[in-house]
């Protein structure tokens, strides 16, 4: 179960370019290549500096004007995959 | 959308002929096709099957010029491909304008990419870039997949996977379930 006050940064061996407002990114660890959804690609760039998972839900709802069961049943599985992918990592 | 503007949009593009967007074109069952173009069997999910091999030498400047009399009879893919950008073009899903700019767009991210596999690789700087991305991936297969090599040429790596992922977007079809 993924805990909201947990904090989370992006993972450094991530490699990233951006196209024309899209975000690709490569791991260099696994080799695995992602092409990011404008929530991914939001939630990448909110990261620029470590931030809490209830700090990214509050910013995520205001911008995209979320209800809360769409941040537990969308947003979150969606953050709890890029934290098992180990694009974002969590901070001990 | 008109037919002339059609053809406009091809005849300023060229990328499904000149090897920026594929390595090979199909060869239709029972065709016969001339020997002037490279052909091949390929693999695809364990099954065969016959292609000819990409750039086309009879495009110049995005123009084919396959209809001059000495020439061979053109493969029946040439005329029946219509890449996705084109496809779009025709629902009207897409304005000439802005076919013309994705073109362009795509053709500075493909010269980009070519340059930077240049820069590193030079034994590929003859091939396509559709050819040098695979030439890569088969370096990288070569090299085991190792993370150090990802790491050592992961900004080639990740510029000739952006590149994949923008061909595929606008202009690779998908096939049918």
């Amino acid at each position: 179960m993924i805990e909201k006050n947990q904090i989370l940064y992006r993972n450094s061996e991530i490699l990233v370019n951006d196209i024309d407002g899209e975000t690709v990114m490569m791991s260099i660890e696994n080799g695995t290549y992602y092409g990011m959804n404008p929530t991914g690609n939001y939630i990448w760039n909110l990261l620029q500096e470590e931030k809490s998972i209830e700090d990214l839900l509050v910013k995520l709802a205001n911008t995209y004007n979320l209800s809360d069961d769409q941040c537990q049943n969308e947003v979150l599985p969606f953050i709890q995959t890029m934290i098992d992918e180990k694009i974002l990592l969590k901070k001990d | 959308m008109n037919l002339a503007s059609q053809n406009n949009i091809c005849i300023q593009c060229g990328l499904c002929c000149n090897g920026t967007l594929f390595n090979w074109a199909n060869i239709e069952p029972n065709e016969v096709i001339d020997e002037l173009f490279p052909t091949e069997i390929i693999k695809i999910d364990k099954r065969e099957k016959s292609v000819f091999s990409l750039p086309c030498q009879f495009l110049n400047n995005c123009v084919c010029t396959i209809y001059t009399s000495e020439s061979p009879k053109r493969p029946l893919i040439c005329a029946k491909f219509k890449c996705k950008l084109l496809q779009k073009y025709e629902a009207n899903q897409i304005t000439y304008s802005e076919s013309i700019t994705l073109i362009k767009k795509t053709k500075e991210l493909s010269q980009k990419n070519d340059d930077l596999i240049n820069d590193t690789f030079p034994e590929l700087k003859e091939l396509s870039t559709s050819k040098k991305i695979k030439a890569l991936k088969n370096k990288l297969e070569i090299a085991n997949n190792q993370a150090e090599f990802r790491k050592q040429f992961g900004k080639i790596l990740l510029s000739s996977f952006t590149f994949e992922h923008w061909r595929k977007k606008y202009f690779v079809v998908n096939k049918k379930m």
